[in-house]
């Protein structure tokens, strides 16, 4: 590892770039955190990801991955051998493990977005929340929703634990109840409390504090 | 050795449901098809997919699995030995899943829009929709220089995940009112749907672009009498 060159081209407010810093962590590759000012994107940036040009990037050893899915998948794979596995090597289990994240990624993470930046999709999104709930109920899954430890649906829901509070104050989501959500909920706090979430990634307040200035300019983007 | 079971639930035109075609049939893995009517959804569909109900879910000895990428990486896990689809490197394995989720991104949702957006929205979707081809051509001269497709001499990951789109070329162009460039201008792109039009596993199961456009303009007109 010591001759490996990491960087993540990254913003510290971004949901997709804290799930990438969190398989990273998961699987303790030290890396270069690279800030990127998403409002004049730098040469780097532009040269790294020429079609998005959106971050995160990883440039591992000179080379660039976007698209965080991708990377994540990367993470696994390439250090398949250090920390803990962030997919099911099981074929099955694998698919079943990409589609929750998928389910995530569009039905919670970018349903809350919906209610949020567009005031739509309000009931969407709580009835996804409890498509997540059923799913967290039939499998048993707990604390984390890949087990005892964390997984790639959990390192998507990420931004979800972390932004809620922005989302909720700030934008107005309306979250399921707890009696209505239970696992789902404890889920969410689960990764939140996880030390590695707590240590390397940012806190709610810090999060809802810059959502409050950020949050017209944020709009502006979606 | 007992044999497997597999099935695809699909709608003939959708693009998604042909990835996993090309997937099976560049494995040359046996399946039974079923084609699903979009307003009839069967029973075995609707427990197959309860959350999303849609099309294609492949079922492998009785087991759900559902989201065209999803589905084409478990074919590949699944029967790794015959054409391989991912490649071994961790870095080519990601070069491949990123140009087949810009199918998904940029692809799709521009084709999307030309079936179903409006006015200056509708225009957009016809200049997006020839940027996501030009990125692809581009892709190709840079990923593969020199050869047909995305995994170099034969198809992989990322043709299967971008090439269902080319049946549907023409039903874009139809509906969007352009003409995509030529050769000239995209010579990798359009050699890249020579050789997978050549391709038999390919040529299996694609629809006719002409029925596909007809498919295009009939979903078109409903969109634009709705409005």
């Amino acid at each position: 590892m010591a001759d490996e060159s990491v960087r993540l081209l990254c913003v510290w407010s971004s949901p997709y770039s804290m799930r990438v810093m969190l398989a990273l962590e998961l699987k303790s590759i030290p890396y270069e955190r690279v800030e990127q000012d998403v409002r004049s994107k730098g040469e780097l940036l532009l040269r790294s990801n020429p079609v998005h040009k959106k971050v995160p990037v990883l440039i591992h050893n000179g080379r660039p991955i976007a698209e965080s899915s991708v990377i994540i998948e990367y993470i696994d794979e390439q250090w398949r051998d250090r920390g803990d596995e962030i997919l099911p090597r099981d074929p099955y289990a694998r698919a079943q493990e990409r589609f929750w994240a998928d389910f995530v990624e569009k039905k919670i993470f970018a349903g809350s977005a919906n209610v949020v930046f567009r005031a739509t999709g309000q009931d969407d999104f709580l009835a996804s929340c409890d498509i997540l709930e059923e799913e967290l109920r039939k499998s048993n899954r707990a604390p984390y929703f890949g087990g005892a430890k964390l997984g790639l649906v959990d390192i998507v829901l990420v931004s979800t634990a972390l932004c809620s509070k922005s989302l909720v104050e700030v934008g107005g989501l309306r979250l399921p109840s707890r009696d209505a959500c239970p696992r789902f909920l404890a889920l969410l706090d689960a990764i939140r409390e996880h030390p590695l979430v707590r240590s390397s990634l940012p806190s709610p307040d810090k999060l809802r504090d810059f959502f409050a200035t950020a949050m017209p300019w944020i709009k502006s983007l979606s | 050795m007992s044999k497997d079971s597999v099935k695809l639930l699909n709608f003939w035109p959708s693009m998604f449901g042909l990835r996993v075609h090309y997937a099976l049939d560049l494995k040359g893995v046996s399946y039974d098809y079923q084609e699903e009517s979009l307003l009839n959804k069967s029973k075995e569909l609707l427990e197959a997919n309860p959350i999303y109900t849609k099309i294609p879910v492949l079922i492998h000895n009785g087991k759900p699995i559902c989201e065209s990428l999803v589905i084409v990486d478990y074919i590949d896990s699944v029967w790794p030995g015959s054409h391989k689809l991912l490649p071994e490197d961790p870095y080519e394995k990601a070069v491949a899943r990123f140009w087949a989720d810009f199918g998904d991104k940029k692809l799709y949702d521009a084709g999307n829009r030309l079936i179903r957006a409006m006015g200056e929205e509708h225009k957009k979707a016809g200049e997006d929709f020839k940027w996501a081809l030009m990125k692809i051509d581009e892709a190709l001269g840079t990923i593969a220089p020199g050869k047909p497709f995305f995994g170099g001499d034969a198809m992989n990951f990322a043709d299967v995940g971008l090439a269902p789109f080319i049946c549907w070329f023409k039903g874009y162009q139809k509906v969007g009112g352009f003409v995509l460039p030529g050769p000239e201008e995209w010579p990798n792109l359009h050699k890249w749907v020579d050789a997978v039009n050549s391709v038999d596993a390919i040529k299996k199961s694609t629809p006719s672009p002409d029925k596909v456009a007809e498919f295009a303009e009939v979903i078109r007109k409903r969109v634009l009498g709705a409005a």
